[in-house]
């Protein structure tokens, strides 16, 4: 009795050690491929957002203008866009709406209001193009802008405008100030910008991801200004799907969006600005697109 | 009131037993489980590779898509999947709703190309949105297109890769 009482304890025993196995073996195969799983995905993303770098090279500003002629109900036009649906009418400036100025096309008295339609004029300039056009200042003859950022009729010096606000010169070494009160060139490279990753980032937009797209002064490795944010101001709107509120707790650049605890993920392509007065110089830029799964609805 | 040698051995043949089924059906389970995630991360891996090579340029026209297909599917056999591919050209609005393998107006205007340009099977029909290999993949990569007949005009695109594993 006593030897069958010890095989059915070694039995038992045998059995508890299985079980110990089993579970290790389930807490194995449960983690295998996670963080494989993981590094795929964020190589998607990476590679999705290289190729958005390549083709704004070639994609026609003008073909993003027909991106308003699209929507016959304007509610479905939005639906893909913003999560909720019919809370973010075209045209209207919203808080948690970050797209919503770029369906009009036109505003009575404030011609500098413009929505992608605005686009078709620029014909087949590629939106690396018209964003070049952006940064670079305005050199016109012996008509040029002076620093003060209004038209003077006085030649003058004009480097790198280096402001992201729409527009071919000006402000060179001043703050960047909404693009409705200077008369400068329209190069809206910004509008062009927001125009073509509100289109192409709606897989992910979908999927709950938030980005930013910075433009970086390479050489220095400082951020390209844009002007101060202000809701009834369309130039002002930053090329992102993250809601700014405004520029004490709005995000600014991809570093604040990491600076929020963010998991960033971020792909940079190069590009260079010739010098306004010197043609033979260049400034290299880069632009950074940041992404981030978000956490909540917006923002 | 012992029942022999054998007979004292009998109930420890029980969890003994059932020990070793266990864990013969854990480790198959096991296998099986880390097969499949295998299988998916190459599937994945081999669709991130294909589009290295196939958007490399960021530009993908008319003329090129016809005349690379057959490239296309040579790197996917390299790679041991099987794919098909579409080039959307969402020319005016990326419209997330249509459906990426559907052929509405197959004419050269059509606003989406595919390659190979005869369907691969599964099971007995063409492959469809509501016909799609068990193990399949799809990713989808932006890249600029022809938006006219002169390839003058580009717009936005998507490229997408519809990979599976061959057996």
């Amino acid at each position: 009795m006593k030897k069958g009482q010890a095989a059915l304890f070694d039995s038992i025993m045998f059995l508890l050690f299985v079980s110990g196995s089993i579970a290790m073996m389930y807490q194995f195969f449960t983690a295998y491929g996670v963080a494989q799983d993981k590094t795929m995905r964020s190589a998607y993303v990476l590679a999705y957002a290289q190729d958005i770098g390549k083709s704004v090279y070639y994609v026609n500003a003008g073909s993003l203008s027909k991106i308003a002629d699209a929507p016959a109900d304007p509610d479905l036009y939005w639906r893909d866009i913003d999560f909720s649906a019919g809370s973010c009418p075209p045209g209207t400036a919203t808080a948690g709406c970050p797209y919503s100025d770029l369906a009009q096309t036109s505003v009575a008295g404030r011609p500098g209001v413009w929505g992608c339609k605005y686009l078709e004029k620029f014909g087949q300039l590629t939106v690396l193009e018209l964003l070049k056009y952006d940064l670079v200042g305005a050199q016109r003859g012996s008509t040029t802008w002076d620093t003060t950022g209004g038209y003077s009729g006085v030649t003058s010096s004009y480097t790198l405008d280096a402001c992201l606000d729409n527009k071919l010169g000006k402000a060179n070494g001043k703050a960047c100030v909404p693009y409705d009160s200077i008369a400068a060139p329209d190069a809206p490279g910004k509008l062009a910008l927001r125009c073509a990753m509100m289109q192409v980032m709606k897989p992910f937009q979908a999927a709950g991801y938030r980005y930013f797209v910075d433009v970086v002064r390479a050489d220095v490795t400082s951020s390209v200004r844009q002007p101060a944010f202000n809701l009834n101001d369309y130039s002002t709107w930053r090329v992102s799907n993250a809601w700014q509120a405004n520029v004490g707790t709005g995000w600014m650049s991809c570093d604040d969006a990491k600076l929020a605890g963010n998991d960033i993920l971020t792909v940079g392509f190069p590009f260079r600005v010739p010098d306004a007065v010197d043609i033979t110089k260049s400034v290299p830029f880069e632009v950074k697109i940041c992404l981030w799964q978000s956490r909540q609805n917006r923002g | 009131m012992a029942i022999g040698p054998i007979g004292d051995d009998i109930p420890s043949i029980f969890p003994i037993v059932l020990g070793v089924v266990l864990f013969i059906g854990v480790v198959g389970y096991a296998n099986s489980q880390v097969d499949a995630k295998n299988s998916y991360l190459e599937i994945r891996k081999s669709v991130l590779s294909l589009s290295y090579v196939i958007v490399s340029s960021g530009a993908l026209t008319d003329a090129d898509f016809a005349a690379r297909c057959p490239q296309f599917s040579d790197y996917a056999t390299r790679q041991n999947v099987k794919a098909f591919f579409s080039l959307k050209k969402h020319c005016k609005n990326v419209d997330l709703s249509k459906d990426i393998l559907a052929d509405t107006d197959p004419s050269p205007a059509s606003d989406t190309l595919f390659c190979p340009s005869i369907r691969p099977k599964v099971g007995t029909a063409d492959i469809s949105a509501t016909n799609l290999p068990k193990d399949f993949q799809i990713l989808s990569f932006p890249v600029a297109v022809d938006c006219d007949a002169t390839g003058k005009v580009k717009g936005l695109g998507m490229f997408n890769i519809i990979a599976w594993r061959s057996r």
